[in-house]
This record gives structure tokens, sequence and C-alpha cells, in this order.
């Protein structure tokens, strides 16, 4: 195509047209927008121009280059090939359109990187937080052995002769031990949560019983001897709660921890008032009050950090995890928590939980559970007791628990083989199973006890001694055939309690 | 002297136009600007006695590689590929990405190389390294690391 054909079609001022050789020889040239010399070789214009050979060795006729940036200014180029070893190429100048383009590129690219850069930084955030809750998890499950060592050897050593001096410094020792045991517990509840792993029972409870218990017990311990704990409920509230028992206590009993912790005064009140409701669901307000002494407002997610930073310093100024554990719970009813300073120099501790509860609303009667008196149970028969397990801390710990009873003929298994050989040779009345012997576990272990013990063996309690406790892990060991699961750390009489329970004590009397 | 044209490509925002800056001006802007259409420009650089003069097509970021204005591929020597190591949108797609132009473009040599390695965690980098054992270096236009071994490499694959 003739190049005045192609300048009549396209004639505009923002255009420029060039005419070359296949050498890059500039033929003839307008400079409707940059000077150009004839017999000049384009290639020396602009580095964009050192490859224009290769377009005479196309196969298309006609190349469309567009938005290309020569000199701060922006192109549509055109190549077009004729027949004889010449080429016609187009320029058009679209700089101001294209500087809009780019504008709104910039915005768009600018949003999009930003929204990935986000992302990636909350998908870190939640790896350093799955990684910290692990390790606390582990961390804590590693102190269970040794403090329930110190746990039970100091509540065995109290029920013996001692003198004063001496009962005075075993007391202080299960005191703290038990305020360990406490803490480490939160912290191992903390992790669960933040990993949004714990999940709700539902089960009718009655909620004045509920209460009542908590209030007995706070009211009956030594911390509250001079303190005087109201209980107020109003008559409105549902006789019955459909939802979980223990997560709901545990909300009523961090509060009250959190309130004696922090109290000057001498009284401290309970108050459970009903907000609304609505069909079968009741929105309740639990209040905890101590009319003097500050309750620190929440630490907010630094808590952990902030609880197992040695340098920290004194705990007893904090909240404790015991809030952060209470809200979180508090979350997972529907729920919120807060605390509100008084005029009065106290603290206000409010939760406002969205509940469920029958349409038949009435007071129901629940299973008593009867407690062992330990110390007066005496067998004739001695029980043949296995203790499977491996920790040589805990194995002590069991022994001298049960040996102390004088009811139990012990054999410790250290080797699943040597256990599997056992139950299988001998009879026994009991086996106490830690949650991994050699790092075989616990429910492996108890497939093949079933089906390699003798027919007596086949029908004795087991019973699972371990630090797994979440409501998944005991359904688990239930399923599997666990008639108990006693939680590390235990006390001397939480481990007796449980077998006492679980086994048949008329046969050994 | 022998002309080479390499075509930069890659997901946008991984820093195609720092890199070149870097190696042609040996500047570097923390600024992030958006490229459109395509930038030319020139370096020659010497390997084995001999000068090349490498025509650097600095192109528009796209998502995928076949969004690019075919014509601006005609007669392109060499390719490279580049990613953000920060960003594993920008690489998650490279083995389908190179490969495209390994179909479209017989022979024609492509380096992958990763980015901003000074964003790295000091340490981390042989960690990252092997995570990233797809690409064939990793490179900073900020400090200027390994920006002119790859284009020297580059040249040396194509004298």
């Amino acid at each position: 195509m003739a190049m005045h054909e192609l300048q009549r079609d396209y004639s505009t001022k923002d255009l420029q047209f060039i005419s070359i050789d296949k050498q890059g020889t500039i033929l003839t040239t307008d400079q409707q927008l940059f000077e150009l010399k004839e017999n000049s070789s384009i290639k020396n214009y602009h580095p964009f121009f050192e490859g224009i050979d290769t377009y005479f060795l196309e196969k298309s006729d006609h190349i469309k280059l567009e938005c290309v940036h020569l000199n701060d200014r922006i192109f549509d180029i055109d190549f077009i090939k004729n027949d004889d070893d010449t080429a016609v190429i187009i320029f058009r100048e679209g700089t101001d359109f294209y500087n809009r383009v780019q504008l709104i590129a910039q915005k768009r690219n600018e949003s999009i990187i930003f929204q990935e850069t986000l992302e990636l930084k909350n998908q870190i955030l939640k790896e350093q937080e799955e990684f910290k809750n692990r390790f606390i998890g582990n961390f804590s499950h590693e102190l269970r052995n040794p403090l329930t060592l110190v746990s039970s050897f100091s509540s065995m050593l109290l029920k013996t002769e001692l003198n004063l001096d001496q009962e005075m410094l075993v007391e202080a020792i299960k005191d703290q031990s038990d305020k360990l045991r406490d803490i480490l517990n939160d912290i191992i509840d903390l992790s669960i949560l933040k990993n949004s792993s714990l999940s709700l029972e539902s089960e009718p409870f009655s909620l004045r019983k509920l209460l009542k218990n908590v209030h007995l017990n706070y009211s009956t311990t030594s911390t509250t001897k001079d303190l005087s704990i109201k209980l107020k409920i109003d008559e409105t509230v549902p006789m019955t709660i459909i939802g979980d028992r223990r997560r709901f206590e545990q909300i009523i009993t961090n509060f009250l921890d959190n309130a004696l912790r922090h109290n000057k005064g001498d009284s401290i009140e309970i108050n459970i008032k009903e907000n609304q409701r609505r069909a079968n669901k009741v929105s309740l307000r639990i209040e905890v009050i101590n009319n003097s002494g500050i309750v620190p407002d929440s630490l907010g997610d630094q808590d952990i950090e902030t609880y197992t930073n040695l340098d920290n310093g004194d705990i007893e100024k904090t909240t404790g995890l015991s809030f952060s554990i209470a809200r979180e719970l508090a979350q997972l009813m529907d729920g919120e928590i807060l605390i509100k300073p008084l005029e009065t120099g106290g603290t206000l501790q409010v939760a406002n939980l969205k509940l469920v509860f029958p349409i038949h609303d009435k007071e129901i009667v629940e299973e008593t559970e009867e407690t062992a008196k330990n110390s007066k149970i005496h067998l004739t028969d001695k029980v043949r007791t296995i203790i499977a397990e491996d920790n040589s801390v805990t194995q002590m710990t069991a022994l001298k628990i049960l040996v102390g009873t004088g009811n139990f003929d012990n054999r410790v298994f250290t080797d699943p083989k040597d256990l599997l050989e056992a139950v299988d040779k001998d009879d026994y009345d009991l086996i106490l199973m830690s949650s991994s012997i050699s790092q075989v576990d616990a429910l492996e272990l108890i497939s093949l006890i079933k089906e390699f013990a003798n027919d007596h063996n086949k029908k004795i309690p087991i019973i699972a001694v371990t630090t797994k406790t979440s409501a998944t892990d005991l359904v688990e060991y239930r399923k599997a055939g666990f008639k108990d699961v006693v939680k590390k750390p235990y006390t001397d009489d939480e481990l007796l309690n449980t077998i006492y329970k679980r086994l048949n004590l008329k046969k050994f009397k | 002297m022998i002309s080479k044209k390499i075509v930069i490509v890659g997901h946008f925002g991984v820093g195609k136009t720092s890199l070149i800056r870097r190696f042609v001006e040996d500047v570097f802007s923390a600024d992030y600007k958006v490229t459109i259409g395509v930038h030319i420009l020139k370096k020659t650089v010497h390997v084995n006695d001999k000068e090349v003069n490498l025509i650097l097509w600095d192109t528009e970021g796209t998502d995928d590689i076949e969004e690019i204005r075919k014509a601006y591929l005609l007669g392109t020597h060499g390719f490279i590929f580049v990613c953000d190591v920060t960003r594993p949108v920008t690489y998650q797609n490279i083995e389908s990405q190179t490969q495209y132009l390994k179909d479209n473009f017989n022979k024609v040599p492509i380096i992958s190389i990763g980015n901003k390695s000074d964003l790295l965690p000091k340490g981390s980098i042989s960690e990252k390294k092997e995570e990233l054992e797809f690409l064939d270096m990793l490179v900073s236009a900020k400090e200027g690391n390994n920006v002119q071994r790859l284009f020297e490499k580059i040249a040396k694959l194509l004298s």
C-alpha cells in the first residue's frame, strides 16, 4: 500500500508516517510528532527499533504494537510491510489516554497488592497463634506429671502425723501446687479455646442447684471464712437450662476467683437476672460484685504472653487467665462479658449469656455422685492392679497412693508386650493405663488387651490416667472401652474416688 | 556487536521495572508505579570478550502470561520470568506460565527469578531457596544482589 494512500486514510495531527527499507533506513517521513532525518537509520532513534528487522520476517504484513513508551511519550505503532521490501510505520500518539489508563491501573493494582498483603499477614498471624497454642499445650502437658506427684504426695503427707511446723510447710506446698494446677488447667483451657476446637455440650441441668453448689463451695473454703458471699437468683430465671453445665459453671467460678483475688471488702455478691426471653431462648445476666477492690480490666489477647512472662512478675495484679477464659466461653455461648469499676471502689463483673431452656420448664432431679470416703475403705482381699505407665514419676505417684491404702496389690508395666503377656497369663482386677506406653497409644493398647487378654481380664475395669481430657478425647476413651478417665494432675482422693467408683467393692470385702 | 531482545514478564508488582532500572541506571525507588504497555531500555554487557547489546522489554504485569500483547513477544531471544518471593500468588502458577512460553517460543531460554530477596527474614534465605527450588535465582532490585549476575547469565546463554 502506497504511503500517500495511508496518509489520506489516517490523516490527523496525532499521526506520523515513516517509510523504511529492510535495513531500517528512513526513506520518507513527515515531522508531525517528532523530527527524523531521511536516509538515517531508524535504529539509532530508540532501542525499540533495533529489532525492527525481524518484523520483515514475520508472516503477517500488518503488526500492531499498542502502548509503547518512547522517550516519555506513548504510542500505538503499526508496522505495515510492502511487497517491495519496504515498510510503513505509523505512530499514533496516545500519551494522554494511556496516562489516564495508568492511573486506573495504579489504583487497581495497589488495592489488589494491599489485599494480598493483608491476607498473607493474617495467615502468618494465624500460624503464629497456632504455634503458640500448640507450644503452650505441650509445655503444660509436660508439667502435669511432676505436678501430680507434688500435689498428691503433699495431700498424702497431710494425712499422716506431722508436727505443727511440718504441717504448715506441707500445707503451703499443697496450697501452691494446687494453685499451680489451676493455672495449668487454665492455660490448657485457653489454648483449646483459642484453637476454637472446643465444642459445647447441650444437656439439661438445674440452674439453681448449680448456683447453690458454687455458692456453698466458695462460702466454706478457708480463704473465704471472713467473707460474706451472697447469692441472689431472680424468680423469673428458668429452673432448667439446656447447655454446657461445666463451662457455664466455669464462667461463674472464674468471676469469683477474680473477685476473691482482688477483694478488699467483706462481701461478694452473685446476682442472676433475666434480661429477656423469647420462645425457648433466654438471655441471662450473671453479676459478680465485690464491693471493694478493683479487678483490673482484661489484658486482651496479650494475656497468655503476659501470664507466662516470668519477668512480668506479680500475677496477682492481673485478672489472670480466668477472665480471658470466661470471655472466650461467653463468646461460645453467643454472649459477652465485661468488667466495670464501681463508685464504691469495687468491681462489677458481668456476663450476658444467651441460653436455651425447655419449653415446659421445671426443676430437674440430677443424679448425685456419692463420694467415697476413701480413708474409711478397708478391703479384705487386695485389688490386683496393673499400672501401665512408662513415666517413672507418675509410676511412683500412683504406687504410693495405692500402696498407702493397703487395698491394692500392684504390678507396674512399662512395655506393652509384657503387659499383654501378663493379661493373658494371670488374673487381675483393675488396670490403670497412661495415655501411651513406649509410644503405643492407649486406644490401640486397650483394643489389643480386649483381644489378647484371658476371659477374666476382658471384664475388668480399665481406667485411663491421662492428660488428654478434651470432650472429644473423653468420648474416644469411652468408645474404646475405658470405664473412666482420671485427669492428670490428680490428687490422691481424685484417683481413689474414681477407682472405688468403678470397682465392685463388695467383691473385695 | 550483537543485539538480543530480552522480554521481562511476570505478575504485577513483582519489581520488573525496578530490576531493569537497577541494572541499567543503578537506581532504585521504593515507590510503586504501575507499568502499562511496554518500556524498552538498552544496556551493553561484556561476556566472553564480546559485547552484547541487551534490548530489555519491560512489559506490563499480568496475572496470566497469555494476556501479554503477542506483538511484544515477536523476535524475542530470551525471557526473564520475575516473581515476588513474598507473594505466593506471583509464583504459584509458574510451571504452567513457563510451559506456555516453551510451547510458543521454541528453544528461547527462560530464566525464572524471585525478586525482593531483601524482604526475606535474615537467616531464612537458604530455607526459602529450598521452598522456591523452581526458581533459577533470587535477586534484590532494592539492594542490587544478583542483578548484574542475572543479566550476564542470560547474555551468556544467548551469545
